[in-house]
């Protein structure tokens, strides 16, 4: 019922036409859902468990594309996404340059569209509503096998590396009370909405809401004392270089990655200098099944392995 | 006896007209008042997304909340004929109705070029005011005035 109540929270940011019809989707399907895509002119697509279906205009779901199908218009994105603005695209212009908006619970829509030369923002091309979901428990297997120093989170996108990395944040702070700094910088993982986090993050846990992620891991190392600092996805050289930092700080950094194999974050330059500067000790790989427990390998024995 | 009823007419007539010249004078003089609040309420918001950045339900009512011809409902607003005239709204509306839809600096852009467009109706208003307030004043004192002499 908590993926019910996930789905209606999401459906204030879409258009009237289409709103209607997914609020009678029935319950089985509202619980699964991961994704919302609206495009113009195309099919409404929802992605459960993995997969891509279609919605029915009569509030049904199918697999395939006939006649019956529910299309977004252009009136239905632009409208979709002023309410995912509340009406203020002022007030969302970081994020979109970024190219997503942050939803109340934390959940994010992804936006496609133009950025004109005077910085106006036009043409609202498809959007993407991810449904973030918080699995109490989903990272038991492993929190247990966590040896407490720096942890790389690694999957496909989709694969459930926010969801694992939210819970294990939460087992660490609330079992083993650790000092948890978390830089959220779009809200995922905490679900912060003016200033209220939605999903718990545990009891001894510090939530630094801030777009630099960089900046973020520095303030937290310097003002905040954590004993772990956690964020979502690495992706950039000054990420790295902080990580790097708070490493030598004495400070343990767990970070999430896209990757769909080691192989691809040894090909990364980012997740490649992760590795190697010691940093993380353990990569968790996460296949993306649901219910299958991440692979959890040492940093060392991949390095080795490759003979570096 | 006749004479008592022909001053009460008089002075009914009197009082009535010279309210009315009060009242069209006051209908352009409450004009001004509402399109500078109007003006004054566009300045808050500006001023509010420019340092602040809140979204529209959270501003709108506040930056407005003095200023009578203008309706807020969430993050929706109009205007509505409480002193302003036909064309004073129609501007007014046009405001609010794209109102949230640009990037920052861009609607801080845009409501200061409203905000040009609400200084240039002040001042014309202004001079009407100038023009007709005084006029309309006389008008119904001399008016009444006229009145009463062709009675009597």
């Amino acid at each position: 019922m908590n993926g019910n109540k996930n789905f209606d929270g999401v459906l204030y940011g879409i258009g009237e036409n289409i709103r209607r019809t997914l609020e009678f989707l029935p319950d089985k399907i509202k619980c699964k859902v991961q994704e919302i895509r609206l495009r113009t002119g195309l099919p409404v697509c929802l992605t459960v468990d993995g997969k891509t279906y279609f919605v029915k205009k009569d509030g049904t779901v199918c697999d395939y594309i006939n006649a019956d199908i529910l299309k977004s218009d252009k009136k239905d994105l632009k409208e979709s996404f002023m309410l995912l603005c509340n009406d203020s695209v002022y007030a969302h212009t970081g994020e979109l340059k970024n190219g997503y908006i942050k939803m109340r619970s934390g959940h994010r829509a992804g936006i496609c569209g133009t950025f004109d030369e005077q910085g106006n923002f036009k043409n609202v091309s498809s959007i993407n509503i991810r449904i973030a979901h918080e699995v109490l428990g989903c990272a038991d297997a492993l929190f247990d096998s966590y040896n407490g120093n720096g942890l790389l989170i690694a999957g496909r996108p989709g694969s459930g590396k926010t969801t694992i990395l939210r819970d294990l944040i939460r087992q660490l702070s609330s079992d083993k009370y650790l000092r948890v700094a978390v830089i959220d910088s779009r809200g995922e993982l905490s679900g912060s909405f003016l200033g209220e986090s939605i999903n718990d993050l545990g009891v001894n846990t510090d939530i630094l809401m801030i777009q630099n992620k960089a900046l973020g891991v520095e303030i937290a190392v310097r003002t905040l004392f954590p004993n772990i600092v956690a964020f979502d996805e690495i992706g950039t050289r000054q990420e790295l270089l902080s990580v790097s930092d708070s490493f030598n700080a004495g400070v343990s950094v767990i970070t999430t990655a896209h990757a769909g194999s080691i192989s691809d974050l040894l090909t990364r330059s980012v997740t490649n200098g992760l590795l190697r500067s010691g940093a993380v000790s353990q990569v968790a790989m996460l296949s993306g099944e649901i219910g299958k427990a991440p692979e959890i390998l040492s940093v060392k024995e991949i390095l080795c392995e490759l003979g570096c | 006896m006749n004479w008592v009823v022909k001053i009460i007419g008089m002075l009914f007539i009197m009082f009535s007209g010279t309210a009315i010249g009060f009242y069209r004078s006051y209908i352009y003089i409450k004009r001004v008042e509402q399109l500078k609040k109007v003006h004054s309420g566009m300045e808050t918001l500006k001023q509010k997304i420019n340092f602040g950045a809140d979204e529209l339900p959270e501003i709108l009512n506040d930056s407005f909340k003095d200023c009578g011809a203008v309706r807020v409902n969430g993050s929706r607003a109009k205007a509505v004929e409480y002193g302003i005239n036909g064309e004073d709204k129609k501007v007014i509306n046009e405001f609010f109705s794209s109102l949230g839809s640009a990037v920052g600096k861009r609607e801080c852009e845009r409501i200061e070029m409203y905000m040009d467009l609400m200084s240039n109706r002040i001042n014309s208003a202004q001079k009407i005011v100038n023009e007709k307030s005084k006029l309309w004043r006389t008008f119904g004192f001399c008016g009444a005035l006229a009145l009463c002499i062709m009675i009597i």
